[in-house]
């Protein structure tokens, strides 16, 4: 039981800015989130909320030199892996913490084999060579279902379809064995029945291995099928955090809510979807105070001059809202 | 009341060649990117062209738009072939005829104002003076929800949903009576993608418009869409009203699609009907029906079946043998 509540990673008060030329980018900026053991954390918001830089900060692999984490902890373990060198996080990278992205594309090297690139990971943390290694690849890709494997350890990425790409960096990711597997949009690019596939593959992994997930998506139909627990980001904050029933039925953020209801529902046809007003906001532009208030319904005077403090508004129900007690 | 037709394909057909089978080889090798479909849209309605990639929904949608030439089949727009369309016609129908693509950041210009590009159209066909376009601007971005101040600003000034706006004025300036929507939404957030949708919806009812409306996203076209079209490798595999075929969808795949769509709700817990494999697996199948591979219905004699449009209802037409023999043995 007490592992079962083990906390293997815990961001502590997160801020990854990014520096440009035309002023400072907070794209993360206050960030407090843990993940437990075989926990699936889904990270949801839209473009420049700042939910894939909070996984590119958690490897340490923040585009240089613009983008840098100018504070808080992220603890792996216990262990700050802020504090560490490059050649440390190369041991976490990949054997710890895996991460598959979006576009499998770009994260295959298209002149090496499929075979090749599982068989580097495999070489790298279990030391396998030879023909144990080939075995090991050939065992790795029937784990995903690629078929004819034995074969296909020899094809190019451009051979594959995208969704045996994603097969691929799944598979790269069995291989390691990692405790947390981030997985970054892993089926946006995809289409709908090879999403199907995906998540059934993965959800096998997480049953198998035990492996904690952080899901990064802005499609809430698959935080419904596939997370325990949700982070709503907006402009760079946590706006709320809660569980993923909770999210869904006893939302208290204004922005969640209106996300979950614009929304077009499968067999409630409804003539017009209700929609947030306004536009995403410009991150080199906040206004001060709370980033949403421009969109809100609910904004008072107090919004646009103060952001929020994070308050609990039941077990593991965290938001930050002025008026959320009487939304 | 008989509703009028305003776009009618018959029998499309439009091959891509890939090269020579050999270097000496005279026989070309070719992708059916769409292989016979027949479809009507009829005034003010929205038409829903789905699939997933490479199931030639966009080619469609091309081959409208008189961008690519087609290689067998015949589009009639008001009854008549576009085909045969003289140069004054053509002018008439590209009037008439507009388009808004998937990517709003590709689509716009990024040399030339926003005015000027909603304007463009107009100058090409030569409709109002200088001064009524400027004007037609002004409203045509109040219509779709800008500032009218905004015609003299760059399109890097805009976010991907006023974009979209944008390419949706444009496509309104000509007045047309029917638009190809390919992919309109797609590239946008959740929280836009609902304000574009209610706008296309608005634009509709005040201007009496038709769509056709290509998606790959399901919840979308529920919403939107009035009639649906699913296809699969270039054919079609079942079409019917929106509402018949989302409620009884008879052919396997469209089972298989609905089923996939993650539903918001944590609390459904239906688990969905996981097809093997993908598309390219039944590329360049010469016989039977292409999608038996990954069918979890497939029998022995999907390998002979000739692709078949069967009216199961007076608008709900599916092309499955298991469910034409089951039509038989009833």
């Amino acid at each position: 039981m007490m592992s079962e509540n083990e906390k293997i990673l815990e961001v502590k008060n997160l801020k990854t800015y990014f520096l440009t030329n035309m002023g400072v980018v907070k794209a993360v900026d206050g960030g407090n989130f843990y993940l437990k053991k075989g926990q699936t954390l889904g990270i949801v918001g839209e473009s420049g909320s700042g939910k894939s830089v909070t996984s590119l900060s958690i490897l340490r692999l923040v585009p240089k030199p613009a983008g840098r984490i100018v504070d808080g902890e992220i603890l792996y373990r216990g262990d700050d892996l802020v504090k560490k060198s490059q050649k440390e996080m190369r041991k976490y990278r990949g054997n710890k913490i895996f991460m598959i992205s979006q576009d499998p594309m770009t994260s295959l090297n298209p002149v090496f084999t499929i075979g090749n690139q599982i068989g580097e990971a495999i070489r790298r943390h279990q030391g396998l060579s030879g023909h144990y290694l080939k075995e090991k690849i050939i065992e790795m890709l029937k784990a995903v279902h690629i078929r004819a494997s034995e074969t296909r350890i020899n094809a190019y990425p451009h051979q594959f379809s995208g969704g045996m790409k994603q097969r691929a960096m799944i598979s790269m990711a069995l291989a390691c064995r990692p405790e947390i597997l981030i997985a970054d949009e892993p089926t946006t690019a995809l289409d709908v029945t090879i999403q199907a596939q995906i998540l059934k593959l993965m959800m096998e992994i997480r049953q198998k291995y035990d492996t904690s997930i952080i899901l990064i998506t802005h499609d809430l139909g698959v935080i419904a099928k596939f997370c325990d627990y949700v982070l709503v980001m907006y402009a760079g904050k946590i706006v709320e955090k809660a569980d993923v029933k909770t999210l869904f039925r006893g939302n208290r953020h204004p922005y969640t809510r209106g996300l979950i209801k614009s929304l077009p529902h499968l067999g409630r046809k409804q003539r017009r979807l209700e929609s947030i007003r306004g536009q995403p906001p410009d991150l080199l532009n906040l206004p001060g105070g709370c980033p949403f208030e421009p969109r809100c319904d609910y904004s008072v005077k107090k919004c646009t001059s103060e952001y929020p403090p994070t308050e609990s508004a039941g077990k593991g129900h965290l938001i930050s809202c002025w008026r959320w007690r009487e939304i | 009341m008989k509703r009028e037709t305003i776009l009618q394909v018959n029998n499309l057909k439009k091959y891509f060649s890939i090269g020579k089978e050999g270097i000496f080889s005279r026989n070309v090798r070719m992708v059916k990117a769409v292989d016979g479909i027949n479809f009507s849209i009829f005034k003010g309605q929205t038409f829903g062209l789905v699939g997933e990639s490479g199931c030639g929904k966009s080619t469609t949608g091309r081959c409208i738009l008189k961008l690519y030439s087609i290689t067998e089949g015949e589009i009639l727009f008001h009854g008549k072939n576009i085909d045969t369309f003289n140069a004054n016609e053509t002018m008439k129908y590209r009037q008439d005829v507009q388009a808004v693509f998937q990517d709003p950041y590709g689509s716009l210009n990024p040399r030339m104002r926003v005015g000027e590009f909603i304007e463009e159209p107009m100058l090409v066909h030569r409709i109002l003076d200088s001064h009524g376009r400027k004007d037609k601007v002004n409203e045509l971005l109040d219509i779709v929800g800008l500032n009218a101040d905004y015609s003299r600003r760059f399109p890097h000034e805009f976010s991907g949903g006023q974009r979209q706006r944008i390419c949706v004025a444009r496509a309104l300036s000509l007045k047309p009576k029917l638009i190809i929507l390919d992919e309109p939404v797609s590239a946008l957030d959740v929280s836009i993608r609902a304000q574009i949708l209610n706008l296309l919806m608005d634009l509709q009812d005040e201007f009496d418009l038709s769509y056709l409306f290509i998606s790959h996203d399901l919840s979308v076209v529920e919403h939107i869409c009035d009639f649906v079209v699913v296809m699969y490798l270039g054919k079609i595999l079942e079409m019917a009203p929106c509402e018949m075929l989302f409620k009884n969808p008879l052919h396997p795949y469209t089972q298989a699609l609905l089923s996939a769509i993650p539903v918001p709700d944590p609390e459904l817990t239906q688990e969905p009907i996981i097809l093997e494999g993908d598309t390219s697996d039944s590329r360049g199948l010469e016989k039977g029906c292409l999608f038996r591979d990954r069918c979890f219905n497939a029998i022995d004699e999907c390998l002979e079946y000739e692709h078949e449009l069967i009216r199961v209802e007076p608008n709900h037409l599916v092309a499955c043998l298991k469910i034409a023999q089951g039509r038989e043995a009833a």
